[in-house]
């Protein structure tokens, strides 16, 4: 290569660079001050959404296929039937796009009106600083959102106004009246063949364990090669063994409770597990068994009991027969606290011109009505008890009282993920050198307590 | 068209002095336009790459000096996202797993492919095209499927596994991407099997095109076939070997695909490369600037050896 030529080239790369760095050259982020507008608007809501002429809401979700698209297209056909004023636009991405795109399409001078901001700090919370999802209290009052929905619930959905503190304060989003719950499925023949029952009691279940270890039954498929394989009993055992308060306390940071405490549940539960590895209650070579290839070996009927998200077992037709499925019971007796949110967060852009359309979409979103179309599909409903699961298909009419169970007692607590921005991973690390044996119980406790510890300081 | 065409005339010239020279054959004043009414034929293509490349790239640098959680305002880091780097234990177990992995991803597969080049060329081996074209499957296939495959061969119950069994081996069956030793070398493995076709097909493509009156030389001088080897067929392939070197070096240290999909880092942080903890803090836990750091290091880092071994194999041109 010439020199001259080289020296050209370099020219133009090095301008080139220059003139990109001064275009990027402003501070990147939200530049007002979050807390200015994020104050509930004043003013009357109109609830009549019949009277509020032609609207067009831009609805972005990530409900893009299977059960998921069949629901949500079935609302919007309800809804637009019940107020043909109202067009729905949707637009559907996959989750980890959508999670990608949302800052980037809230910033923009023509975002969706609602959209699928994910609970927690990392969307949510970040979306409420930057001042980017309306503000919802005066919706909730007018349409009795507080209620109508279960206060575990609700919080889930949660902000201070300067966006600090989770699962207290303004309403930023609404749940739907579909639910994502971490379930324990059996199989029945198994349970059956070990001459166990349903579990009623935690004993109950630490004692089907056993009677399946010893009757050479795996008692628990899991694959944990992803390190997230562990957390669905992790969840469900410290549910099972914490405090129900205590736990929503910790995962909204409101400092009242911490993880290395025994009423979170958390180290009950991971010495727990590790108890159940050493006593192999788990999948045989679990830490290199992929999540996908323990769910299938469950379904194979190859394990007594898998915990899992609802719904997402990799069922056959007719395969579900085979099957059952209930919320971890507590040691105390009372009622079972399950790991549950709404299938999606619904929030309404800051710049939304038609709020008040857009308030009416979530309340049907949330409705029975919605809640009824979800047990139609075969899919898990929320929000109203009174449901029923159409069909005879036991694994559902299970799925479904067991969601209902949990609106009735107000017995939900979000996911503990939803704690810090990297509790999650900190935690999966952890509890996989802990069934390594690389650790112990106080290792993966005292790493959980300060990286929430970290965590709380920056938002103190 | 013929003002284009003197380019490349003018590139392939080391002396900066010689367009001058040129210039008296060609009418007064078309030399000193040329290098920007080339410049004019180059803008498509250079706009394209400055919006596409060089843009981002800025915004990239410039990101990496910020704290900012992709949504409120970011604030001034200076450089600390850069020192972190390097006091991050999380990373420098990082960067040593990358250099596990240049050896898995290009050391390796180069060793494998020479021998397996010099072996396939010096004779005529039968049916060498099926086999050529057997090694290269794995270049073809798509990291996504790599992975899962490779998930199944290393389970607990996969293939691997049930053949240890059946040689009276069981012992030493293991859940091999679970294993705290095993994983990393495991995972490496599968980046040798990736990049081992193409270096064997680079390979003995650059074998074909040595002339064979260098190896009838050697002979006459009463070299062996390792004597062959390593003064007629090495220096033969210094173009195939900086080109092979380039792409599994940059391979290894972008790796990302294979252990995002398979241990995610794991078991531990056993598995974890800069490219996982660069992905977590851009995507999953936002600290936008210490992941752009972390990009913006990668990049220098690929640049510098690209430069090395550029320079290495244009020096021995000579």
């Amino acid at each position: 290569m010439s020199r001259r030529r080289s020296s050209v080239l370099v020219g133009i790369v090095g301008c080139a660079a220059a003139a990109s760095l001064a275009l990027s050259g402003c501070t990147p982020g939200a530049t007002s001050s979050a807390t200015g507008n994020n104050a509930a608007p004043t003013g009357a809501v109109s609830t009549d959404a019949a009277k509020l002429g032609h609207v067009t809401l831009n609805v972005l979700d990530y409900f893009s296929g299977g059960v998921d698209n069949a629901w949500m297209k079935a609302v919007v056909t309800a809804f637009e039937k019940k107020y043909p004023n109202i067009t729905i636009k949707r637009t559907s991405m996959s989750w980890g796009d959508v999670m990608q795109a949302l800052p980037l399409k809230l910033r923009s001078s023509t975002p969706p009106d609602i959209v699928p901001a994910n609970n927690g700090w990392q969307s949510l919370g970040t979306l409420v600083q930057g001042g980017l999802v309306l503000n919802l209290d005066h919706f909730a009052q007018a349409y009795g959102w507080k209620q109508k929905v279960p206060q575990s619930i609700l919080a889930e959905h949660e902000f201070s106004t300067n966006g600090k503190q989770m699962g207290t304060g303004s309403l930023y989003g609404m749940p739907v009246a579909r639910s994502s719950m971490i379930e324990a499925y059996y199989n029945r023949a198994l349970l059956k063949r070990i001459a166990g029952g349903v579990p009623k009691t935690y004993n109950d279940f630490v004692a089907d364990l056993a009677k399946a270890k010893a009757a050479g039954v795996t008692p628990i498929a899991m694959g944990n090669v992803e390190q997230v394989g562990v957390t669905t009993p992790l969840y469900s055992v410290m549910n099972a063994l914490g405090d129900q308060k205590s736990i929503a306390s910790l995962i909204y940071s409101h400092g009242s409770s911490s993880i290395s405490n025994s009423k979170s549940g958390f180290p009950q539960a991971v010495s727990q597990l590790a108890d159940w590895a050493k006593k192999g209650y788990f999948t045989n070579g679990f830490g290199a068994v992929a999540g996908a290839d323990a769910a299938q070996a469950f379904v194979d009927g190859k394990a007594l009991f898998h915990f899992d998200y609802s719904g997402s077992l990799p069922l056959k037709p007719g395969q579900s027969k085979q099957f059952g499925s209930f919320v971890l019971p507590r040691n105390d007796g009372k009622p079972a606290v399950a790991t549950m949110s709404s299938a999606t967060n619904f929030s309404v852009s800051a710049k939304c011109a038609h709020p008040d359309a857009a308030a009416a979409f979530l309340n049907f979103a949330a409705s029975p009505t919605a809640a009824q179309l979800a047990t139609n599909l075969g899919t898990d409903p929320m929000l109203d008890p009174s449901v029923k699961a159409s069909g005879s298909d036991p694994l559902f009419a299970d799925d479904v009282a067991n969601a209902n169970s949990v609106t009735t007692h107000d017995a939900s607590v979000p996911y503990l993920d939803w704690a810090t921005p990297s509790l999650l991973q900190t935690i999966e690390v952890k509890m996989q050198d802990l069934l390594a044996g690389k650790t112990d119980v106080a290792g993966v406790v005292s790493a959980a307590q300060a990286d929430d510890s970290k965590f709380r300081k920056t938002i103190s | 068209m013929s003002i284009t065409l003197s380019k490349p005339e003018q590139g392939t010239n080391a002396d900066p002095a010689a367009p001058p020279r040129r210039r008296v054959r060609k009418p007064a004043g078309a030399g000193r336009r040329r290098p920007w009414l080339g410049l004019l034929y180059l803008a498509p293509g250079l706009l394209i790459y400055a919006v596409v490349v060089l843009y981002p790239v800025g915004q990239g640098v410039w990101l990496s000096f910020f704290h900012w959680n992709g949504i409120t305002a970011a604030t001034w880091a200076g450089f600390s996202n850069y020192s972190g780097f390097f006091q991050d234990p999380t990373l420098r177990a990082a960067g040593e797993h990358t250099l596990v992995f240049i050896v898995f991803f290009s050391v390796l597969p180069i060793a494998l492919g020479l021998l397996t080049a010099a072996l396939t060329t010096s004779k005529r081996v039968r049916a060498g095209g099926v086999f050529r074209a057997v090694v290269f499957i794995p270049q073809t296939l798509t990291p996504a499927v790599t992975a899962v495959v490779w998930k199944r061969i290393y389970a607990p119950d996969g293939p691997i596994n049930d053949a240890l069994t059946a040689v009276g081996l069981g012992h030493l069956a293991k859940g091999w991407l679970g294993e705290y030793t095993w994983a990393l070398p495991a995972l490496g493995l599968i980046g040798t099997w990736g990049a081992f076709g193409l270096c064997t097909l680079m390979f003995i493509a650059g074998m074909q095109s040595i002339p064979t009156e260098l190896y009838d030389a050697a002979r006459v001088d009463g070299a062996g076939p390792i004597r062959e080897f390593f003064t007629v067929t090495l220096p033969g392939l210094r173009g195939p070997l900086a080109v092979v070197l380039t792409l599994t070096l940059v391979g290894a240290i972008r790796v990302f695909d294979i252990v995002w999909l398979t241990t995610r880092g794991g078991p531990g942080t056993s598995t974890v490369t800069p490219t996982i903890v660069l992905y977590e803090r851009a995507f999953s836990n936002p600290d936008i600037g210490s992941a752009a750091a972390i990009g913006v290091i990668l990049s220098v880092l690929a640049l510098l050896v690209t430069l090395v071994i550029v320079k290495v194999a244009g020096e021995r041109d000579r």
